[in-house]
């Protein structure tokens, strides 16, 4: 359980004189779910992008499962087996919740310049694609059109294709965005379950949630990690207290 | 090639930058803060010539076609906004082309059935008629430093326009941030149309001074309208400066293309390769500068920067 | 999916499709044999409206610059027909052949060729910038068309068409139907392509391209692709045109002629594939009739077509279809 899946090494990324990643270090354990937390403006959207590869950052490294990364391409990191989910809902609103997920199967299978059978038909796909929406609880809505979707099955739809990818790691970029208290309730009762089998980074907003789901917190902070610690170690720490779990008034960096 | 030669070359090659800007820069301004492709923005500047150049045939004065010309073409395209764009601009790309497009042959054809299919060719006014001595050998017509002139007054005027107005103020939040504008509480309707207004004068203006530099026909607004479209990609979607850097930077590559080439290498090759080299750099130059720039820059030159 | 009874846009295709068939002896028993050669531009121009479509209604390129590659074929097949038909060699000593099939072959790898090298470079862009660039290098291959070596603006004559499988095309008929089957072979070629798991990602990409690339697909290598199988249909539709008209001229890349293909497929209804042959068809009838009318005649087509762009959002397909098209829908 301690081989360290992925690990963020003295991490740096600045857009002009703005440090959006300031020297940061950070080691996610095979199996964990490591919640990142901090204010916005924090930096954790960006280290998302810069861990998928959107964004380049000016030094440090990002190590996955053994490998360098940090200059790979998107597509590499993939294939490797990192996935992410999006903040703000990201899917393929014309095509059916089935067709999405479709999509994200048949990336995870690595040879899709194929021009000739219908994919729709295929049966592994389809049978993939069911058995994911039926995880997270979406196996109804199959033949919906995502855009013709509530916004709370989105960001489960959202969350059936980044498990379709089959991924090592799951990229969570705060899947509770928006959702009722109830809808936010179910998904971390469908994060729980995949506690353990699934290396998760999460960042939420929801700290209800992240208490419940995390086994280690990270807490971010102007692009610096201020603490890496157990939920209750965090919740006691004096540091993150002042600085982000709203005691006094310095909360907002 | 003497240097009365080359400075010629980056005068013609300025006031045919200059020309280029009038037209690009309301194209940029329509595109950047709407939204909107205009391919029917030649078709101004055509109405404009033809206007201006009919009206000087007919009375001999040049000054009253240009008083006539520009404000007729920014009643037509104000009639052209509300009628047909505003309809327009939450429609995608290709349905902008497309109508815009259908536009263009319908104005074409218009503009051969109203003014003939022969070309209008008119006169310099007397005032800037002749050259003028600049320097050593170098004679230059009066008319075209004009024209150069107009230019810079015109980029100038923008500058100011954008940068010390509230219409600026709003072009400059437009053009990066679209949605904003209209949650400003700005009547947006009327923003769009003093912004049409205004490109519409400066192609009415374009068309109007072009008259007595060359053959006034149909077509000419196509032309106008691509090399518009090429410049403002260079310089960056929405952005004046842009568009004033590429007019200037297109229409000096192709005036030099055309002449030095030959110059270059009329000893090196034999002269058809120098007649295809020099027919090259005038005729593709534009698209060249395009493709590279894109392909460094995709976003263009001074994308975001008004 | 059951065959029988066949959905309405299946219905709508085997219609067509009979009509198409039926058209040449119907022409010839009404004696109005000019109506093969209008067909046969209507067939060609489908062909070149499908490729555009399989660029803008599925991959959601929008090419302002799909003439290029029509002229590229159009032109191969001029100069290699013309060496072919005097005899005289193209390199190394080799005379090509007055055969179709090898001819057009060159033909579609010339204009695929020129749609690798400028979708390679303009996809790096999107948006307004690609339907620029695209115009641009358009503009450069109208340029190289221009050129003296390849007759300038009077363009080159073609003294003999090309035969297919050694058999001769000279009659109208004949290369009516080689256009037909040509049309048919590409339809069919794009309808499997877009619901295959290529076509399912190309798609994804023109909807949600950020999306795709965190699924881990290539999205440049997907559009480029698509890309150059466009270019190829448009330059097999050029090769033809040009044994149509036994002449060819900077005419045909026109960036008018992009725009035209363009209405073609809106015309028609982006993303139907199938809507495309209607869309030419209708728009080419369209101006023969108002030709006929009028010799100011696109006065009267400006305002038409600007109605249809601003009315007919799924084209005529979608109209006749009922359904959503053909494209993303049923299958």
């Amino acid at each position: 359980m301690a081989r360290p899946l992925l690990v963020i090494e003295d991490l740096n990324k600045s857009f002009g004189a703005l440090k959006v990643t300031d020297q940061l270090n950070v080691e996610v354990e095979e199996g964990e779910c490591h919640a990142l937390i901090g204010p916005n403006g924090a930096g954790k959207t960006t280290l998302i992008g810069q861990l998928m590869g959107e964004l380049k950052p000016n030094r440090g490294r990002i190590l996955f499962d053994g490998h360098d990364i940090t200059g790979l391409s998107q597509a590499r990191r993939v294939e490797l087996g990192i996935a992410r989910s999006f903040q703000i809902t990201s899917v393929f609103l014309d095509f059916t919740a089935q067709d999405n997920v479709i999509l994200a199967a048949q990336a995870a299978q690595d040879h899709n310049f194929r021009f000739w059978g219908r994919a729709r038909r295929h049966p592994d796909l389809r049978a993939a694609s069911q058995r994911y929406l039926d995880r997270v609880g979406l196996g109804a809505a199959a033949q919906s059109r995502a855009a013709d979707l509530a916004h709370g099955a989105l960001r489960q739809l959202e969350l059936a294709m980044a498990l379709a990818l089959e991924p090592k790691l799951l990229l969570l970029d705060e899947p509770m965005a928006g959702m009722s208290v109830q809808e936010s309730r179910t998904m971390t009762d469908l994060l729980k379950s995949l506690a353990g089998t699934k290396t998760m980074l999460l960042i939420e907003h929801d700290m209800d949630a992240v208490f419940r789901l995390a086994d280690r917190i990270t807490v971010l902070i102007g692009g610096r990690a201020l603490a890496t610690d157990r939920p209750d170690a965090i919740r006691s720490n004096q540091d993150v207290r002042t600085a982000y779990l709203g005691e006094g008034d310095h909360a907002g960096a | 090639m003497d240097f009365a030669l080359f400075a010629e070359q980056i005068l013609n090659g300025l006031q045919a930058g200059v020309t280029l800007f009038l037209t690009a820069a309301g194209l940029t301004l329509v595109f950047g803060i709407v939204g909107f492709i205009n391919l029917n923005h030649g078709t101004l500047v055509m109405a404009g010539a033809y206007i201006a150049a009919k009206i000087a045939t007919v009375t001999g004065s040049f000054w009253l076609g240009l008083a006539v010309a520009v404000p007729s073409v920014v009643v037509l395209g104000l009639l052209l906004e509300t009628s047909v764009f505003r309809r327009l601009y939450h429609r995608d790309h290709l349905d902008q082309v497309l109508a815009t497009f259908s536009l263009i042959l319908f104005f074409n054809e218009l503009a051969r059935i109203v003014f003939g299919r022969l070309p209008y060719q008119i006169d310099k006014p007397a005032l800037l008629a002749g050259a003028v001595h600049l320097f050593g050998d170098l004679y230059y017509p009066i008319y075209r430093l004009a024209v150069i002139g107009v230019g810079v007054a015109v980029a100038i005027g923008l500058w100011y326009l954008t940068a010390k107005t509230k219409l600026g103020m709003l072009i400059r939040a437009g053009s990066t941030h679209r949605n904003l504008v209209g949650a400003l509480g700005v009547n947006v309707g009327r923003l769009f149309l003093a912004i049409f207004a205004l490109g519409a004068l400066l192609a009415g203006l374009a068309g109007a001074i072009i008259g007595p530099m060359q053959a006034v026909e149909v077509g000419m607004g196509e032309n106008i309208i691509i090399l518009a479209l090429v410049v403002i990609v260079i310089g960056g979607v929405g952005s004046i400066r842009g568009a004033l850097v590429a007019s200037v930077f297109v229409g000096i590559a192709e005036s030099l293309g055309r002449t030095l080439v030959p110059y270059l290498f009329e000893k090196v090759v034999d002269t058809s390769t120098v007649t295809f080299l020099s027919g090259m750099f005038a005729s593709t130059s534009a698209y060249v500068i395009l493709a590279a720039v894109l392909i460094v820059r995709p976003q263009g030159l001074f994308a975001g920067k008004v | 999916m059951t065959f029988w009874p066949p959905s309405r846009p299946t219905l709508i295709v085997l219609i067509g499709a009979v009509l198409l068939l039926l058209l040449p002896p119907i022409a010839e028993a009404l004696r109005q044999p000019f109506v093969i050669s209008v067909a046969t531009r209507v067939v060609i121009l489908a062909l070149v409206t499908v490729s555009l479509d399989l660029l803008i209604g599925f991959g959601g390129m929008v090419s302002l610059g799909h003439a290029a590659f029509f002229g590229a074929g159009a032109y191969a097949t001029a100069l290699l027909t013309q060496l072919a038909a005097a005899g005289k060699p193209l390199v190394w000593g080799w005379v090509p052949p007055v055969e179709g099939l090898a001819v057009w072959t060159i033909a579609i790898v010339v204009a695929a060729l020129f749609g690798l090298v400028i979708g390679a470079l303009a996809l790096r862009t999107s948006g307004f910038n690609f339907i620029m660039i695209t115009l641009a290098f358009a503009q450069m291959v109208l340029f190289l068309a221009s050129l003296r070596e390849l007759g300038g603006d009077d363009g080159l004559r073609i003294p003999v068409r090309n035969t297919v499988v050694g058999f001769s095309i000279e009659s109208q008929t004949a290369l009516y139907y080689v256009s037909l089957v040509a049309l048919a072979l590409y339809l069919f070629l794009c309808d499997r392509i877009v619901h295959s798991r290529f076509g399912l990602v190309l798609q994804a990409i023109a909807q949600n391209p950020r999306r795709a690339h965190a699924l881990g697909y290539r999205v440049y290598s997907y559009r480029l692709v698509t890309f150059v199988i466009g270019a190829a249909g448009a330059g097999l539709a050029g090769a033809l045109i040009a044994n149509h008209a036994r002449y060819v001229s900077p005419d045909l890349l026109m960036w008018t002629r992009s725009a035209e293909i363009m209405i073609m497929v809106i015309l028609g209804g982006k993303g139907t594939l199938f809507g495309a042959v209607l869309g030419a068809a209708v728009l080419l009838l369209l101006e023969e009739f108002l030709i006929g009318l009028t010799e100011h005649w696109q006065v009267i087509l400006g305002p038409i077509l600007l109605v249809v762009v601003l009315t007919a959002r799924r084209g005529l397909f979608g109209l006749l279809a009922g359904s959503r098209g053909g494209g993303g829908g049923h299958g």
